[in-house]
């Protein structure tokens, strides 16, 4: 039977908190330059705390929600392995009976999102991009 | 790309899109995909707040599975089926972000967030009942029939420790307890072992023939007192344990302090009769049992009916009635399957009849709501 653990590092800080941004459909862009380091778009709050996110050439409109059953963001350990490399051990490695299997620990936890489930509201007369 | 977006910039776009630029706060903040975005693996499990609570005082938790099995996540003391849930959604997982009641500055400023990474898929918990019935397939491949057999031939299977148990059970370790005191399972030499039904029946009745030498009575036998008395012919350590299988333990005050002492338990003693009856012959006629069975308790002892729930049915229609030996840990562990076999046992059950047969069945938090017939 395969058994690992869950654990959260207890560090000085206590668990960092992140925030979940939940959108509708999947992210594209428009070039093929692929999506990571690109600008996503912008967030704004309103003064009575609701979520704006600007994205391309839509207006979303969200709200705060706090989850009812948070979220662990987990992240699998990195172990040593006997030379003393630091690798990250993965299923099946077989040594006589039993399997190594990685913990998993808790990075961050995650208590609120903001979720955006309206209709994307398109932003007319964008200047061109350079 | 550098992050270069201005607040000028982002500013124009909002007033493009017609945002009431007096109603927003005056820290937009720009998210940007992390670069090395591939490497950030990570898995999203659905917490309830104990879970949280045990992690966060740094105790943690198991997952556990077989390769046929779904995997479970165990805490101390509950156990939780593991399920994959897709969304079409794209959840975004953002370190950096600050919440409205964190924007607290005058003056407008545009603030870089990093999106570490985006997810569709996510692990969500269910308290489920422990997966215990493998418990007593392992616990049988070595059973405990007396010191004097434990080097003989048919002792040579495995023996398993509190740990190797948790390591090849989905249960809790809280739940692996309970389960182990259920099946009266023994604790020798740091192993857990069932004990032969006669040979348990033997320890008991020493226990009793002990008692009634000393005059003792059976509501107070001074636990310490018996247990080193010299000339015991069972080991301490199953004497013990026959007196909390068959009896609770108190603390009574006498002349001379406090002492420990064991009141046997006069339901679990004639359930015992009633299956060292019932083992050997399987059907019995039902006034023919519940006569033997009167006359093989103890002195003093009353035998009921009650006391026969999960052991034992009476088929009331049969001429004459009849009664077999039906014990509950025989009954399959997965609802469906023990469904079936009570169904295939006896056509109709009332209420009362089958409950001590589904009772353990309930998942937690749960009601057992059952329908008549």
């Amino acid at each position: 039977m395969v058994q690992f653990a869950i654990r959260m590092p207890q560090t000085s800080g206590g668990c960092p908190e992140w925030t979940m941004v939940e959108l509708q459909g999947v992210l594209e862009t428009r070039d093929s330059s692929g999506l990571p380091g690109n600008r996503l778009g912008d967030l704004y709050f309103t003064k009575g705390g609701q979520p704006i996110l600007l994205i391309g050439h839509h207006v979303l409109h969200g709200k705060v929600v706090e989850l009812e059953k948070p979220f662990a963001v987990l992240v699998k350990e990195k172990k040593k392995n006997t030379e003393g490399d630091i690798s990250e051990m993965d299923t099946g490695v077989t040594e006589g009976h039993t399997e190594k299997y990685s913990d998993y620990l808790v990075k961050a936890v995650i208590k609120n999102k903001l979720v955006f489930k309206n209709r994307p509201r398109p932003i007319i007369n964008l200047p061109h991009k350079k | 790309a550098g992050k270069t977006r201005t607040l000028q910039e982002s500013l124009a776009i909002a007033d493009q899109a017609k945002l009431d630029l007096a109603d927003l706060n005056s820290t937009v903040q720009s998210l940007y995909l992390s670069e090395d975005m591939a490497d950030h693996e990570v898995r999203l499990l659905e917490l309830d707040s104990s879970l949280i609570g045990q992690l966060e005082a740094g105790n943690s938790v198991k997952v556990r599975g077989d390769k046929s099995d779904m995997a479970v996540v165990c805490t101390e003391d509950s156990t939780f089926e593991l399920k994959s849930t897709v969304t079409t959604n794209s959840l975004l997982l953002l370190p950096d972000c600050k919440a409205p009641e964190q924007l607290v500055s005058e003056e407008g400023s545009l603030l870089h967030n990093d999106i570490y990474c985006i997810s569709h898929v996510y692990l969500e918990l269910k308290q489920c009942r422990p997966k215990l019935k493998k418990l007593q397939t392992l616990l049988k491949e070595n059973i405990f029939l007396g010191p004097e057999y434990e080097n003989d031939e048919n002792h040579t299977g495995k023996k398993y420790t509190t740990a190797d148990l948790l390591s090849l059970i989905q249960a809790s370790e809280k739940e692996l307890l309970e389960e182990l005191r259920k099946l009266q399972a023994v604790h020798i030499d740091g192993y857990w072992r069932l004990v032969e039904f006669d040979y348990m029946g033997n320890v008991l009745q020493y226990i009793m023939d002990t008692v009634d030498c000393q005059s003792w009575s059976y509501d107070q036998i001074p636990t310490e007192k018996l247990l080193s008395m010299e000339d015991n012919v069972y080991p301490r350590v199953l004497l013990e344990h026959c007196l909390d299988c068959y009896g609770e333990r108190k603390m009574m005050d006498f002349d001379g302090g406090v002492e420990q002492v064991h009141t046997l338990s006069e339901d679990k003693v004639c359930r015992y009769f009633a299956e060292y009856l019932l083992r050997g012959v399987g059907k019995f006629n039902l006034a023919e049992f519940l006569q033997t069975w009167k006359e093989s308790v103890p002195v003093g002892m009353t035998t009921t009916l009650e006391q026969l729930e999960g052991v034992a049915l009476i088929d009331k229609k049969s001429h004459p009635e009849v009664i077999s030996h039906f014990p509950v840990t025989d009954l399959p562990e997965d609802a469906a399957d023990r469904f079936n076999r009570l169904f295939r046992t006896r056509e109709k059950w009332t209420l009362e009849d089958i409950t001590p047969y589904i009772r353990g069945l309930c998942e937690k938090k749960t009601d057992c709501g059952i329908s008549s017939d």
